[in-house]
């Protein structure tokens, strides 16, 4: 499945994380695997609360990074996409 | 980077920048058995002050912004807290990595492990002192309490949670310590044995009575590095300038009534969690005390590279957190000592 702007995702509940300086790690125990983000995953992650659209969150990196928010659209996609792939968010 | 090196990194950014990663819940100072190693002065909770399911919520959060990862459960007992289901199950909606320590009487059935399970708890580390019933027993001072504790052992692994053991090494136990450490070997099940009693947090000595001597320590760790290959004593680096703990750096302790600590050891809370927000009481210049202590602040009587000194322990003994306890000296030289004959043998 790919996704799609208007999709919702929910962090796996359950799935221990952390931010710091702007950087999220997540602890995935069940697999033993930890994940560091880079910054613009992080943000995507953060806000993966089960309300927020994908186009949402598009639009406040966009404004954070001072770009255009379709110029982001590929690359939140293909991160949001690799969530979902890992198993660490469900799309809802 | 494989994992452990990628947690490292997290642990050290969060000493460098003083973010609270672990934090240490005391749910309670209630508890169901009587060790007569325990440091906890009193077993009451003092109804005036025990805190409401509301403002544990409240200091979960404000842990969250604090940049904590890691919730420690424990006590006193934690599940004698009415609230530790919804206190379990909030840490671990909020995303932290939620664990307990427990003596495991109250994981009396499959049921209860399947819902610690099932809100969150990632690990529960168990306390056990001995194979030999009677020692374990008379340890906790609860008759059939091993009974018991190896029971929740098995509904907890059975459940699917992760179990590791913590055993203090005490004159009463030292004589069985390596039967559990076979044991718990072949069990797959990761073995902590602690060589230091401490004193009861208010200074009181009794448990202090329990200390393993000289040569019970001497003959343990003798024995642990000729069994395990990994147990060799190695001298760690300490640096005039490095930290020698990480109080009040990149972890922290909060008790039953809300007090935040600089550690589980330390007992002189840094403010009130209720009264006061997280940020205000952390970062206060009194914590300075405890955050930068260096080596280089120690009389160093400790043999170098084995340093045992804990500067809450030192405080609570001694009333000087910067004097070394003879305890923690001699254990140090004990630790050089067999190090040394390592060598020789080599
Ligand atoms: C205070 S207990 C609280 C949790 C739970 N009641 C238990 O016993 O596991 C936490 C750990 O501290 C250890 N402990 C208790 N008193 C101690 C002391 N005086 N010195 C060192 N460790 C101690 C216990 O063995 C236990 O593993
Ligand atoms: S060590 Fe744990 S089980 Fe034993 S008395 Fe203390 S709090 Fe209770």
């Amino acid at each position: 499945m790919s996704l799609v702007k208007t999709n919702v995702l929910k962090r796996k509940l359950g799935l221990p994380w952390q931010k710091i300086e702007g950087q999220a790690l997540i602890l995935d125990a069940e697999n033993h695997e930890a994940h560091e983000l880079n910054e613009v995953a992080s943000i995507i992650w953060s806000h993966l609360d089960g309300k927020t659209q994908l186009a949402a969150i598009m639009d406040k990196i966009a404004e954070e990074f001072e770009v255009e928010a379709e110029e982001l659209s590929y690359d939140v996609l293909t991160v949001a996409q690799n969530f979902v792939e890992l198993e660490l968010a469900e799309c809802i | 980077m494989n994992n452990q090196s990628l947690l490292d990194q997290w642990r050290n950014k969060s000493i460098d920048q003083f973010i609270p990663l672990q934090a240490s819940l005391e749910l309670t100072n209630r508890c169901n058995e009587r060790c007569g190693h325990c440091y906890i002065p009193s077993f009451k909770d003092d109804p005036a002050k025990v805190l409401k399911i509301e403002s544990w919520y409240q200091i979960l959060n404000e842990l969250r912004s604090a940049g904590t990862l890691y919730i420690i459960l424990m006590g006193g007992e934690a599940m004698l807290n009415p609230h530790f289901w919804d206190i379990a199950k909030k840490s671990n909606e909020l995303g932290f990595h939620t664990t307990m320590i427990s003596n495991g009487l109250k994981i009396n059935k499959i049921e209860v492990a399947e819902k610690l399970k099932s809100v969150g708890i990632k690990m529960v580390t168990i306390s056990l002192y001995s194979l030999d019933p009677k020692i374990h027993d008379t340890m906790t001072s609860v008759k059939g309490s091993f009974q018991k504790t190896m029971n929740a052992i098995s509904y907890l692994r059975k459940a699917g949670v992760k179990v590791t053991i913590n055993s203090l090494l005490t004159t009463l136990n030292v004589k069985t310590i390596f039967d559990l450490e076979d044991w718990c070997y072949k069990n797959d099940l990761e073995l902590k044995i602690d060589p230091t009693v401490t004193s009861k947090l208010n200074g009181d000595m009794a448990p202090t009575r329990l200390r393993a001597s000289k040569e019970q320590l001497k003959w343990f760790y003798e024995q642990r590095k000729n069994r395990w290959e990994m147990f060799k004593l190695e001298p760690a680096e300490e640096l005039n300038t490095d930290y020698v703990c990480n109080a009040a750096k990149g972890k922290c302790a909060v008790t039953a009534y809300g007090d935040l600590l600089p550690c589980i050891e330390i007992r002189d809370p840094l403010g009130n969690l209720v009264e006061n927000k997280f940020s205000d009481i952390w970062y206060k210049p009194e914590a300075k005390k405890w955050r930068d202590i260096k080596f280089s602040d120690l009389s160093k009587k400790s043999a170098s590279g084995f340093c045992e000194h804990c500067p809450g322990m030192a405080k609570n003994e001694l009333g000087d957190h910067l004097q070394e306890l003879d305890f923690s000296v001699m254990l140090s030289q004990v630790k050089k000592e067999v190090s040394e004959t390592q060598e020789t043998n080599v």
